[in-house]
């Protein structure tokens, strides 16, 4: 029994600063702001899930692997324009294209990216512009709405506290963790992370660990900018814009450090969650959305920069060790 | 030692890196079951060796045969599949997943989807065989000791089913107990019948475990003789036996006042606070193997590394240890041992590399004054021999003795008093570095007093007016050099901290 | 690479050696991204738009040419020092300018001197820069440093303005957007001094190069003594000052300041930056090259433009314009 407990608080550990951060800020927000309580407040942050938290575990991956893509924001507005555009065919084809265009397209820059040894930042920064404007052209340059509305009907419903559009996240998530934590190729992604040079040396293919990675950033990105599009009846191939900063902030609030090798999904889980209070706490309060993103900046400046002086002393303490241990023995 | 074809065998294998010539005409053999010890000093032929049977090299001529089998190792791949692997100082361990995944990382064989407790199991049968059998196989390689991320390397190298053994200085860091173990595990492995090279500078490891010696010397290798009909002094002077080249410069006698003075300095590299006093127009060298300590006192006094307790003065004064800045301040220049690493500005012209620690000698109230950048860089080119008509070139064109031309010549310039270098000679050919031994004597008639850190016994002997070893963080001894003898150097540096009592 | 033994040797080898250099040399000048390139290309891009669109080269389009170049040509050139320390870029520089706009309109309507506004302004936005500086000089990632700053920055500005416009309401400064002395207009004027300044300042000083030492290689450039903690806090605090003059200039052109300007500043300046050749690794570049890749993609803009080519195929055509360079210039050095 005792055991048990000590295993419980082992697994809880490493997560401990976000769960604190969480319950802190859902209880302040509870308890100030009228209307976010109960199961509407748990309703709202789920439903972050649908748009913030796929596109944050696609962005996992990447990060996982130690590299970054800016252009997931691009990417959910493209997409978003291609399942509108399809939507014709029914919803589960119109979002299965979309997916499958984002897959494509990640895939393809994971192998550009591998290929030709660039900085991903710099890369993304690039592929970013040019999804903006396929965005635009698929759109026609204005927000495109569906034709038929009935198609977004299954999306609207909602159960409790979930919907059909965070259901979906929901597993995405299940995915994402089944193939980081028990395939070959997650754990290559995270060994690429964790020591590029080793991880070469022991043969694992750079190439496919970055296609794989991007592929599925790509796809996540791609799904929710479809799912969402549909359910609110038309494209936004300007939007999604402010998840350039809330993505990578709630990948970093979750306690994921951006050098790669190191971080799961829960730990995206609980950023994704964290910034979904804010988020609708604030709205709850009728805030306008620039104050939300001062807010979400804010936050995530405030954390990493004490995060930063928290790893050091852990990495000096850690260091002595083992220092002591390689002259003694 | 069964019989049968040699599992390796190097017939007539050249290797030349532009002008510097790393393997001439070599010859190697290793039998089936047996341990061969390489020997030799730095830049001897050793690594290079390590580097073609790996595949990461290409020869530029002659045969290497695997089992009887002539082969091309074009690549590492090509070599793993042979049964070659190597078992390096820089262990192939991603420190941020399990043993259990390390072991199986990279195998095209490796299952899709992983399970924690298959792997475990798998994993547990490989740490057996290195005595590693009390381990979690889930632990993470990152809360590993060092010996026992290098045993985790033996069982992932034993997993791919290797038959000969490469170890690349295998025990640099551990300790003794640790390389007990180590040893343990490479006798039970030639007994199973794999065969061995161990590249080495420990003698006492070689007597312990090899059953043969070959040893390398200026890029040749000299016939194996089993270890049964060697000894210490054998072995060194078999090592030692080259050509003396007119190589170092005339030594000076030097009774001037002492310029640097290190008083029980104590930092990360050192167990034992270490003392010096380096004279005017006078070159200390230090000396010692890999992890021994010697490079840390010169990186603690240039201000690179941090100190826990010790004074350092120049001329009187003392120096503050807190920023490499202030050591320039107090005239202490540095020259650290990688130069592609943080010893050039590649990409910068010469010029731009030579004036970059003197730019507030060559500006004023902040504005770069060209006239003076370019005649302090010429002053520079001057004194170390580069030419001055190239100033404008980008530094990563030159070859690698040249560069180290730049990294040394640009602390010549401005007003550095004493010169503090760690490798000075590094992957550097023949006659650069005869050039630099000169221009470091020139220095020091100029007034600086020099310490040199280098792994390189034959450099230190050869150049340097007193001398220091260190061993396991320790200065063991601090001599002149009229009082040491090349082979006692040898022996000093290698022989010392060995296994077991002294 | 080839290797030359000593570079002393006698006169035996200096034939080789000559016909090495010379070789090096012209393979040196050939490579994609050597300076003369970059004006060349905007000539001939210039000459080929005449071509295909009568009026490309008619004094009035190439006045408005340079002055949709000015605005992001003196954040470009501000920001190359970001670039040439190592630490990519800021992506803080809209919400900066838009700050520099809104003060300083609001200083000016509110009846402060015209030169007492502007120096408020700018040391204003200034710290701003040097706050980023300070947070990526302890060492976090300066993407997610500066993405963040904007967000707060923007937020911060937009909920004190309230998202309404703020009026200069000082006529006498309109004189930014019609005033041609020589000719030229006035904001050019500005983007010209801006750029010789900052050009002067990466290569004449002794700021410059250390900037230009910690991004060739940084760790060799603490060896040598060079701060480079200082050098992060001074190379954003130079991209926030050069922001918030652009958001001067507009204000002061346009009359007001409102939270919808500068949409897309931030990667029209990265644009720049990228095209004009200037390495991300850091460590090769100037600010003049950054002020020839705003006038480029200017002149490509109104090619399109002219052209009645579509917002989103125009932003398709910068995005697959940049990624081409970025194949072409920016690829890491390989070992």
């Amino acid at each position: 029994m005792r055991g048990l407990g000590l295993r419980l608080v082992d697994a809880v550990k490493p997560y401990a600063l976000q769960i604190v951060l969480l319950i802190g800020l859902w209880w302040g927000f509870s308890a100030t702001t009228p209307l976010f309580t109960g199961i509407s407040s748990v309703y709202a942050v789920v439903e972050g899930f649908a748009v913030l938290g796929l596109i944050s575990v696609g962005l996992l991956v990447p990060v996982l692997a130690g590299e970054l893509d800016l252009s997931v924001a691009a990417m959910a507005a493209l997409a978003g324009g291609i399942a509108v555009r399809v939507a014709g065919l029914g919803l589960v084809p119109a979002l299965a294209i979309a997916t499958l265009a984002g897959l494509v397209i990640g895939a393809i820059q994971g192998g550009v990216l591998s290929r030709l040894g660039i900085s991903s930042v710099v890369f993304t920064i690039g592929t970013m512009l040019g999804l903006q404007g396929l965005a635009f052209l698929v759109s026609d340059n204005a927000a495109l709405p569906l034709e038929d509305f009935s198609v977004s009907d299954p999306l609207l419903n909602r159960w409790s506290f979930l919907s059909p559009s965070s259901l979906v996240a929901i597993a995405v998530f299940g995915l994402v963790w089944f193939l980081l934590a028990c395939t070959k190729i997650g754990r290559e992604v995270y060994a690429f992370g964790g020591g590029r040079r080793e991880a070469a040396a022991a043969g694992v293919s750079q190439l496919r660990v970055m296609v794989v990675a991007f592929a599925v950033c790509g796809g996540c990105a791609a799904l929710a900018g479809a799912m969402a599009s549909i359910k609110s009846g038309s494209s936004t191939p300007g939007g999604y814009t402010d998840l350039l900063l809330i993505a990578p902030a709630a990948i970093l609030v979750g306690g994921i450090n951006l050098d790669g090798g190191r971080g799961t999904v829960i730990n995206v889980v609980l950023g994704v969650a964290i910034i979904s209070v804010v988020r609708s706490g604030l709205g709850f309060r009728g805030v306008e959305s620039y104050i939300v993103d001062l807010a979400v900046g804010g936050l995530l400046l405030v954390f990493v920069v004490a995060d930063f002086f928290i790893q050091r002393a852990a990495g000096q303490r850690s260091r002595a060790r083992t220092a002591r241990r390689v002259l003694t023995g | 030692m069964t019989e049968g074809p040699l599992s390796v065998e190097v017939r007539g294998v050249s290797k030349r890196y532009g002008a510097v010539t790393a393997l001439d005409d070599v010859d190697f053999e290793l039998r089936p079951g047996e341990v061969m010890a390489l020997l030799g000093q730095n830049g001897a032929g050793k690594s290079t060796l390590v580097k073609v049977l790996s595949g990461l090299v290409a020869p530029d001529s002659g045969t290497v045969s695997i089992a009887g089998a002539p082969v091309a190792l074009r690549s590492s791949s090509r070599s793993q599949g042979l049964g070659i692997a190597v078992v390096q100082q820089e262990y192939s361990s991603v420190p941020n997943l399990t043993i259990a995944e390390n072991l199986v990382l990279g195998q095209a064989s490796a299952p899709a989807v992983w399970s924690k407790r298959r792997l475990a199991t798998q994993a547990r049968e490989h740490l057996g065989r290195v005595g590693l059998a009390g381990l979690d196989p889930l632990t993470f390689v990152s809360e590993l000791s060092v010996a026992e991320r290098q045993l985790v390397e033996i069982a992932r190298v034993l997993s791919r089913d290797a038959r000969i053994l490469l170890f690349d200085e295998p025990t640099a860091a551990l300790s003794d107990a640790e390389i007990a173990r180590v040893l343990g595990v490479v006798r039970s492995l030639a007994e199973d019948g794999r065969s061995i090279i161990y590249v080495t500078h420990r003698l006492p490891e070689v007597f312990a475990v090899a059953d043969r010696v070959t040893i390398f010397r200026d890029g040749r290798s000299l016939a194996p003789v089993a270890t049964s009909e060697l000894d210490v002094d054998a072995i060194v002077t078999l090592m030692l036996g080259r050509k003396l080249d007119v190589l170092f410069p005339e030594r000076s006698e030097t009774s001037s006042d002492p310029l640097l003075v290190v008083d029980q300095l104590k930092s990360a590299g050192l167990s034992t606070p270490a003392s010096l006093v380096v004279r005017s127009g006078e070159i200390l060298g230090l000396t010692g193997q890999m992890g021994s300590g010697a490079g840390a006192p010169v990186r603690a006094i240039a201000g690179c590394d941090p100190v826990e307790t010790g004074t350092v003065t120049v001329a009187g004064e003392q120096v503050s240890l807190a920023h490499r800045s202030s050591g320039i301040g107090s005239g202490i220049a540095y020259c650290s041992s990688d130069r592609q690493l943080d010893g050039i500005f590649a990409g910068l012209t010469i010029q731009k590399n030579l004036s970059s620690p003197w730019l507030g000698d060559v500006s004023r109230r902040g504005v770069l004054s060209p006239t003076a950048e370019r005649r302090l860089a010429q002053d520079a080119a001057t004194r170390f021999a580069i030419d001055v008509k190239r100033l404008g070139s980008d530094v990563a064109t030159l070859s690698g003795g040249n560069q180290q031309k730049v990294a040394l010549g640009r602390w010549t310039a401005g007003s550095a008093r004493v010169l503090l270098v760690e490798e000075p000679t590094r992957g550097v050919d023949v006659g650069a570095r005869a050039e630099i031994y000169h221009r470091l004597r020139l220095l020091c008639e100029q007034g600086l007093a020099v310490v040199v850190a280098s792994s390189d016994t034959a450099e230190v002997f050869g150049l340097c007016d007193r001398i220091g070893t260190f061993s396991r963080g320790e200065l063991t001894a601090l001599r002149d050099h009229d009082e040491w003898t090349e082979a006692e150097l040898v022996r000093q540096v290698m022989h010392s901290g060995a296994a077991g009592a002294a | 690479m080839s290797a030359d033994t000593s570079l002393a040797e006698p006169s035996a080898r200096a034939g080789q050696e000559k016909a090495d250099r010379t070789a090096r040399r012209r393979s040196a000048l050939l490579r994609p991204g050597a300076p003369w390139q970059l004006p060349v290309v905007i000539v001939l891009v210039a000459i080929g738009s005449a071509l295909v669109t009568p009026g490309f080269l008619a004094a009035d389009n190439i006045r408005a040419i340079l002055i949709t170049s000015s605005v992001t040509g003196v954040v470009a050139v501000s920001m190359t020092a970001v670039t040439l320390s190592g630490h990519f870029f800021s992506l803080s520089t809209e919400q900066t300018a838009l700050l520099g706009a809104m003060l300083f309109a609001w200083l000016v309507g509110s009846d402060t001197p015209v030169l007492l506004a502007l120096l408020v302004t700018l040391a204003v936005v200034a710290l701003t820069g040097v706050v980023q500086g300070v947070v990526v000089a302890i060492g976090l990632n300066p993407i997610i440093t500066t993405l963040a700053a904007g967000s707060v920055i923007g937020g911060l500005v937009a909920g004190i303005s309230h998202n309404e416009n703020i009026m200069t309401g000082d006529a006498s400064l309109s004189w930014l957007g019609t005033a041609q002395p020589l000719g030229i207009p006035a904001v050019v004027i500005i983007f010209a001094l801006v750029t010789i300044l900052c050009t002067f300042v990466s290569s004449g000083t002794v700021i410059g190069r250390q900037t230009l030492l910690t991004g060739a290689n940084s760790k060799a450039a603490v060896l040598a003594g060079v701060p480079v903690k200082v050098v992060a806090v001074v190379v954003f605090a130079m991209v926030a000052t050069g922001s918030g003059l652009a958001g001067i200039m507009t204000a002061s052109t346009l009359g007001y300041a409102s939270t919808a300007m500068f949409a897309t500043l931030t990667f029209d300046v990265i644009a720049a930056v990228l095209v004009g050749g200037t390495s991300i690794q850091g460590g090769s570049g100037s600010p003049l090259r950054s002020a020839g890749g705003a006038i480029l993609i200017s002149e490509i803009n109104s090619l399109m433009l002219l052209n009645n080519v579509t917002s989103g195929m125009r932003m398709l055509v910068q995005g697959a314009l940049v990624l081409a360079v970025i194949a072409l210039l920016h690829t890491r050095r390989t070992r």
